[in-house]
């Protein structure tokens, strides 16, 4: 029988005509204290009409961060489209920034943002700051911005604002992921200990921060304007729009129905297309 | 031990994170590339990556860590080079660049899943790998026949050896075994019983060939698998015959991680296979 020819590396395919020339529409860097950088990177706007508004990418934390980077990418890519300068960037201990996941804690992750400000102020030198947070990266962002008066506006995807409840949903959300059949075990452990969580080490003073931090705290607003994304079901939500509303923010409320990306299997990624396209629509409106 | 963002490839889309040795350090002829598991961007999967490549640059190893065209932050291709051939000459081109810019002149290729794929058929074309660590392969090469007989003979193993557990026949009996899955493994087994797939023979048997010319010109091969994943499967089929001989060869080295999953995701898991990358490319780098 004569053996059939397979070519496993398909080494015999042709290489196809010439790659196109280099566009440097986007540059990643380090930056921040010397002895603690942070990565970043910065996509310049792409269109001819430059927005006067620079938009800083707040990630979520620890495994979330992975799921949601590609959904993150894609939306700089498009408010970048649109005219704005992006900065996204990785908080001390997350991503690619210097030192480990255990370093770092919600005092060095807020003065991260700080220093993502200030480099994308000084890249893109706009008029206004607008910041683009997701889950624990919102409730971060949410007191930036009450403390910083340059940050005009915030867009706010599912924030956190009850610790205990996001702490006891991450330690859920560990078991599902890791336990392929039920435990025995029905006592569950302090919700404080430390734990790991979908492959972080969440130390028992970072849980605590987590837990202590009142994103809602404050009569004042902490911005102008507001863009409130609600992707899924979220029990805060509510909380979140009538505190913003009440504080005199310039809102609006955006619910899609889900998935909620960054729970989602990397292999399993969905593009929010809905939601990004929010994003980019309140931007163009609000910094038109 | 520093980090400095890079843009890689022809058209300097690509971007990698290199890792230097520490100051002081003999210059390294030596390098490390980390390939993407998946879609998952250059940090992997918990961050391993990132944990792995500071590690390898602790030893004196000069790391990237880079995102294949489409993956992560590096730009999609722009010409119609298909996914499986352009994560090699991608592959290639950072190779290219890290010799050229950094005087290295062999290098180790580390992955998880489709990165553990890209870095093996790479050192198959590119003489300058010296070695490779592949966690948790699969697939190899994309046609149906070829990834039904590997996961149907790995499945039909399995109910095999549940056959002989009691608490598989309570499963069965109380509705929780996967009974489409069980009757498909059935009627292929039974459908092939006496006649092997042609082209499943065919695949096995030019991807064995490959792993015979890696052990032949001294590559070092570490093959990490979580227990119960299917690349344990795939490499049962390839190896097939050959097996024996690989092992003594020396160059082959085989470990299994109880309970983890596909990607190490518990941070157990995820020290068990820094340690054995660490250990492995210490040694590959030195011989």
């Amino acid at each position: 029988m004569r053996r059939q020819a397979v070519d496993t590396l398909n080494a015999s395919q042709p290489t196809g005509p010439a790659p196109a020339t280099p566009d440097p529409s986007f540059e990643p860097f380090y930056f921040g204290n010397a002895d603690q950088p942070l990565y970043g990177c910065y996509h310049k706007p792409i269109t001819g009409s430059n927005r006067d508004c620079v938009a800083v990418l707040c990630y979520p934390i620890g495994a979330e961060y992975i799921r949601s980077h590609r959904a993150y990418r894609h939306l700089a890519l498009r408010l970048a489209k649109a005219g704005f300068p992006v900065l996204r960037f990785d908080y001390l201990g997350c991503g690619d920034a210097s030192g480990d996941f255990e370093d770092g804690n919600v005092d060095l992750w807020q003065r991260g943002i700080l220093l993502a400000i200030d480099e994308a102020s000084r890249r893109a030198r706009a008029k206004s700051i607008c910041l683009v947070a997701l889950r624990f990266g919102a409730t971060m962002a949410m007191t930036i911005g009450a403390r910083r008066h340059d940050v005009d506006g915030l867009v706010l995807w599912n924030p956190v604002v009850d610790g205990e409840a996001y702490i006891k949903a991450l330690r859920k959300w560990h078991r599902d992921v890791i336990e392929t059949e039920p435990r025995k075990h029905a006592v569950d452990s302090d919700h404080r200990e430390a734990t790991e969580v979908v492959g972080y080490p969440f130390s028992t003073s970072l849980i605590e921060q987590i837990i202590a931090a009142e994103p809602l705290a404050g009569s004042r607003p902490p911005v102008h304007n507001a863009l409130l994304l609600e992707t899924g079901d979220d029990a805060d939500a509510a909380r979140v729009n009538q505190w913003l509303n009440q504080t005199g923010v310039n809102v609006t409320h955006h619910k899609e129905p889900g998935p909620q990306m960054w729970l989602t299997e990397p292999y399993q990624a969905v593009i929010p297309h809905e939601t990004l396209q929010a994003v980019v629509a309140w931007f163009s409106k609000v910094y038109a | 031990m520093s980090e400095q963002a890079r843009l890689l490839g022809k058209t300097e889309s690509l971007v990698g994170v290199l890792t230097k040795p520490p100051s002081g350090s003999p210059q390294p002829r030596v390098g490390v590339i980390v390939l993407n598991a998946g879609i998952v961007h250059r940090v992997g999967p918990g961050r391993l990556y990132v944990k792995l490549s500071r590690r390898l640059a602790a030893q004196g190893l000069l790391v990237m860590r880079y995102d294949g065209s489409g993956i992560g932050d590096s730009e999609p291709r722009r010409d119609n080079i298909p996914y499986d051939k352009a994560t090699i000459v991608e592959t290639v081109e950072v190779m290219n660049h890290m010799a050229e810019q950094h005087g290295i002149e062999r290098f180790l290729l580390v992955g998880i899943c489709s990165g553990a794929i890209t870095s093996f058929k790479t050192a198959c074309l590119d003489q300058r790998v010296a070695g490779i660590a592949m966690m948790n392969p699969q697939g190899f090469y994309d046609a149906a026949a070829w990834k039904t007989h590997v996961e149907s003979r790995g499945w039909a193993q399995d109910y095999w050896r549940k056959l002989i557990n009691p608490e598989s026949w309570l499963k069965a009996l109380t509705g929780k075994t996967q009974y489409r899955r069980l009757i498909s493994v059935v009627l292929y087994r039974v459908k092939n019983r006496f006649k092997k797939s042609e082209v499943a023979t065919a695949v096995a048997d030019s991807l064995a060939t490959y792993l015979s010319g890696l052990i032949e010109r001294r590559a070092g091969i570490l093959l990490i698998a979580s227990k119960g994943d299917s690349s344990q499967d795939y490499m049962s089929v390839i190896m097939g015959a050959r097996a024996k001989t690989f092992r003594e060869s020396g160059l082959l080295e085989e470990e299994i991680i109880d309970g983890a999953d596909h990607t190490f995701t518990e941070l157990v898991h995820q020290e068990q296979v820094l340690k054995l990358v660490e250990a492995w490319a210490a040694r590959t780098a030195s011989s």
